[in-house]
Order: C-alpha cells, then sequence, then structure tokens
C-alpha cells in the first residue's frame, strides 16, 4: 500500500517526527552484507521492490512529505544561501526542474499535475497548494528562480554539477538537510575537492573510479546509491552551518535512550544527466528511522549489529560516532542470536 | 595548476617547484608583495628566445590593471604567481573565469604558512592563522582548522572546536 503524506511533524525543538508501521517497512535499509565497506555501490535507477516501494518511481513522495516541505522552509528562512546557484548553470536547473515536474505528475497525478503548451506551462502541486503558470525558461514567470522554486516542493536536497576540464563541479545546490557539510563552503569544487575530507577512499582509487563513472553517465540512464551515517534525534538539518546548535547532542546518548535517540540516517542519491546542460544532477534523499523502530525488523537487527561492530576506526570518527558507537554496538548486541 | 594530492585530505593544494614553460611566448610573473627570491631567480633565468616577459607586483588580487592583462592574455602565455595563498587562487580563479586554461597558470609554493579560515558557522573568514582553535572574526567561535580547502573562497573550513562537549576544548596545535 502506497504512503500518504501525514500531518506536518517536526525534525527540532521537539521532535514530533515518527515513522509508520508502513514507513518502516519501505525504510532503505542500505546494508547487504555484515561486514561494513567501501564500494562504488551504484546500480541503475530502476523500478525496484514493487508498489510501495522507496524504489517505485523516479522520486519517492512518501509519508514526510509535508513535514520535509515546511523544515526545509524553516533552513531557507534562516539561511538563503542554503540554495546557491551560479550563472552558468541556468539550463540545468530548468531541465532538472522539467525533470521532476514530468515524473512528478506522471507518478503521482493524484497529487501533481503538469499542463504544458509549447513554451507556457502549469504546474499544480495540490499538496502545498500551489498552482502557477509560467513561461518555461523565464525565471522571471516564477515565482522563484527554478531550483530554489522546484527545490521547496520536493524532499531531498540537490547539487548539480557543471561537466568541464574532465571533472564535475558543483556549481548549484539546495541543501538544507546535509550530513554534515555545507554548500556555502564546498560550491564550486571539483568532484574530488568536495569529497577531499572523506577517509580511506582516495588511496582505494574509489572517488576517481566513480567520478570517471559519472562523468560517462548517458542521458535517460539515472543511476542510484546508497549512504548512511547515524544522527542523534531526527534531525534533518545536521549541516556544517549548525553544527555548533546540534553537535551537543552527540553527548546525550546514554545505554538507557540510545534505541530512541539515535537514528539510521540513509541517503539515497539519485544521479541523472541532463541532455542540454550536460549537468549532472544528484538529488540526496534523507531517510531516518529510529534504532528501536529498527530493530522491529529481526533481519535489520541482526545485520545492524554485525555491520557497526566490524566499522573500521577511521569511519566512526569521519561520521562523527565516536562517542556513542560503542553503546550503539552494545544496544544491538541484545538481537543478535550468535552473541 | 598544481592539484594533485599527497597524503591527508585531498582537497588541500600541494605545491611542487615551478618550472619555466619552454613552449611559451610571453611570461608574466605576478607576486603580491615583493618578488620573492624564487622568482626572481625564474624570472632571470626566463630569456624567451622569441616573445617578451614581465614581471609585477600587485597587492590586490582583483586589481583592475592585471584583469584587463588577462582579458587579453595570450593563448601559448604563462602566468607565474607568487603570495600568500588565498592571493594564489584568487588571482588564478580570475585567470580562470578569463578564460587562461589550468596548464597556463603556475604557482609557487605560498609565502607564508597563514592560513584564511572559512567558519562553517557564520560563513566569515579569518585571516592570519597559524594554530588551532582560533577565534572566528566573525561570531567569535574557537575554530577546529581543518586541511579542506575551497579554491574559490581561498580558506580552509572550520568548525566550532568544541561543539560537542564545551568543557573539552582540544589542545592548542600550529597548522601547517
Amino acid at each position: 500500500m502506497r504512503v500518504a503524506p501525514k500531518e506536518i511533524q517536526s525534525f527540532r525543538d521537539d521532535f514530533t517526527y515518527t515513522n509508520s508501521a508502513a514507513a518502516i517497512e519501505r525504510f532503505p535499509f542500505p546494508f547487504p552484507e555484515d561486514e561494513y565497506r567501501y564500494s562504488v555501490n551504484i546500480e541503475a535507477h530502476q523500478p525496484k521492490g514493487g508498489e510501495g516501494s522507496a524504489f517505485e518511481h523516479y522520486i519517492d513522495i512518501d509519508e514526510h512529505y509535508l513535514s520535509e516541505m515546511a523544515e526545509r522552509e524553516l533552513v531557507l528562512k534562516d539561511m538563503p544561501n542554503r540554495c546557491l546557484v551560479m550563472e552558468h548553470m541556468d539550463l540545468a536547473c530548468w531541465e532538472m526542474l522539467e525533470r521532476y515536474m514530468v515524473s512528478l505528475a506522471e507518478d503521482y497525478p493524484e497529487h501533481f499535475t503538469l499542463t504544458r503548451d509549447g513554451d507556457s506551462w502549469r504546474w499544480e502541486n495540490k499538496l502545498l497548494h500551489i498552482d502557477d503558470h509560467f513561461t518555461f525558461g523565464d525565471s522571471a514567470t516564477l515565482p522563484r528562480p527554478p531550483l530554489d522554486y522546484i527545490g521547496r516542493q520536493v524532499q531531498g536536497d540537490f547539487a548539480l554539477m557543471d561537466q568541464r576540464e574532465g571533472n564535475l563541479f558543483m556549481d548549484a545546490g539546495m541543501v538544507t538537510c546535509p550530513a554534515d557539510w555545507s554548500l556555502a563552503f564546498d560550491a564550486g569544487m571539483s568532484f574530488d575537492e568536495w569529497h577531499g575530507p572523506v577517509p580511506m577512499v582516495h588511496n582505494e582509487g574509489i572517488i576517481d573510479r566513480a567520478r570517471k563513472y559519472l562523468m560517462a553517465l548517458p542521458v535517460g540512464q539515472p543511476v542510484r546509491r546508497l549512504n548512511w551515517t547515524l544522527t542523534v534525534n531526527a534531525r534533518m538539518d545536521t549541516s556544517s552551518e549548525t553544527y555548533n546548535e546540534w553537535g551537543h547532542e552527540r553527548a546525550s546518548i546514554t545505554p538507557e535512550n540510545v534505541g530512541e535517540k539515535i537514528y539510521l540516517r540513509v541517503e539515497v542519491q539519485v544521479l541523472d544527466r541532463m541532455p542540454r546542460s550536460n549537468a549532472v544532477t544528484i538529488s540526496i534523499r534523507t531517510y531516518l528511522l529510529s534504532l528501536e523502530d529498527l530493530v522491529t525488523n529481526k533481519a535489520w537487527a541482526v545485520r545492524m549489529h554485525r555491520t557497526m561492530k566490524t566499522l573500521p576506526e577511521a569511519l566512526i570518527h569521519y561520521k562523527g560516532l565516536t562517542r556513542f558507537h560503542g553503546m550503539v554496538v552494545d544496544y544491538l548486541a541484545q538481537f543478535d542470536p550468535a552473541n | 595548476m598544481q592539484t594533485e594530492q599527497l597524503n591527508g585530505v585531498a582537497s588541500k593544494p600541494a605545491y611542487g617547484p615551478v618550472e619555466l614553460n619552454p613552449k611559451s611566448s610571453f611570461h608574466l610573473f605576478v607576486a603580491e608583495q615583493l618578488l620573492p627570491k624564487a622568482m626572481e631567480c625564474l624570472y632571470d633565468a626566463c630569456q624567451p628566445n622569441e616573445g617578451r616577459k614581465e614581471k609585477a607586483v600587485v597587492e590586490d588580487a582583483s586589481d583592475p590593471e592585471l584583469r584587463n592583462l588577462l582579458a587579453t592574455f595570450p593563448l601559448n602565455g604563462t602566468l607565474y604567481l607568487a603570495g600568500t595563498e588565498p592571493f594564489l587562487w584568487r588571482v588564478a580563479s580570475h585567470a580562470r573565469a578569463l578564460g587562461l586554461c589550468p596548464e597556463q597558470i603556475r604557482l609557487m609554493a605560498p609565502v607564508t604558512r597563514e592560513r584564511h579560515l572559512f567558519c562553517c558557522h557564520c560563513h566569515t573568514i579569518t585571516e592570519g592563522v597559524t594554530y588551532s582553535p582560533y577565534a572566528c572574526s566573525g561570531c567569535g567561535a574557537m575554530l577546529e582548522v581543518t586541511d579542506h580547502f575551497s579554491r574559490l573562497h581561498g580558506a580552509y573550513f572550520s568548525f566550532q572546536a568544541n561543539a560537542e562537549d564545551s568543557a573539552d576544548m582540544p589542545e592548542q596545535r600550529e597548522v601547517n
């Protein structure tokens, strides 16, 4: 059964965010084997898992839609520069808007409608009560520039990479729920540079291979990969910008509250080539699941325990898990019969 | 531009020895302050059979005269830069925007190890940083200095050092 958007819940302050049983069932659990290792874990972004799966459609709209859009508004109101677009990326932004509107209207006709007559477009988003007429390609006819406009209507963060000089450059993006990075700082960087702080991957040649693969990505053949970390509380905006506000929560974990307060944070990253600008768009869609909810799935509980137990020290540190990683492993051990 | 990585964080620039480009017909040597000795040596050694060489001291990386020069830079010209790290990357970034390709730009190792720091919380850039943690000149937070470098900002990434536990301030260390 498909999950319908529910009333607004919060990702800050009182943290009213919850997952329904259906949302837990469709959670994109990221670990394919017991021992964790880095890999270029890229697969075709094709439907997988049948109706209601998080991989059913190009864009996944789920029960958290209204909550995530409300959270995004709060972040952008406070820090408008969480959305940055360099001048030469305008066409790429329009192409992304087109790609998203077309797929949303096809996949969720009950929520979104796109009517096109040449360059005269009408976009209806019934979930957010939006009904706009505009001229495709003319930013003056939209309430906001194209990335800012569509980004406020789709869950997940977005980065757009310009391809030139044998590299990919992050020259546009809307980033309000990142796993501890800053778009304002990383803007304009090459693929290698913005992955600069990631440990282990450079010597293993992973970043190089990933970049070459993405540079050869053909139009119409999007790919996806999963990434993950652990977050304290159901906080969407774990940006570097606000680290001084949420960092102390990492010191709030105890053996008693670890199951409730630690969330597995999964990013479904979809990479897609835009046909005219040749840019590569990345959507980084974040899913949050508390350990308490995660262990209701017995297979996940066992695997999660083994993965956390074998996590290399460098990754524990890089992902910011040092203060509570031991408590996570201890908590999960009770669900693993091998212990 | 030299961007290959020796070790540590991949975005931290590595500066190798700079050599003259024998194929160039125009050699422009630009320094932020007095030409450092290494650049004087390079300038003296430069004896283009054909073409020209010039040297200039330009304190402001966005100097209009320099920009004019770069806007009409010959296709087989080479630009040599010396100065502080933010200066090098700012001029290089202007040069790239004005059409020079990476092979035309050669950066000499920065003349000081002082860094510019980008505070990820308030986005202020603090200059002249030689140790970590260092107080942000914008929000006052004590910033942990990292090796993650932005060529666009000419600055290193930094974040509040004791955000997780206010009593847990890292010991002061020098940064290189």
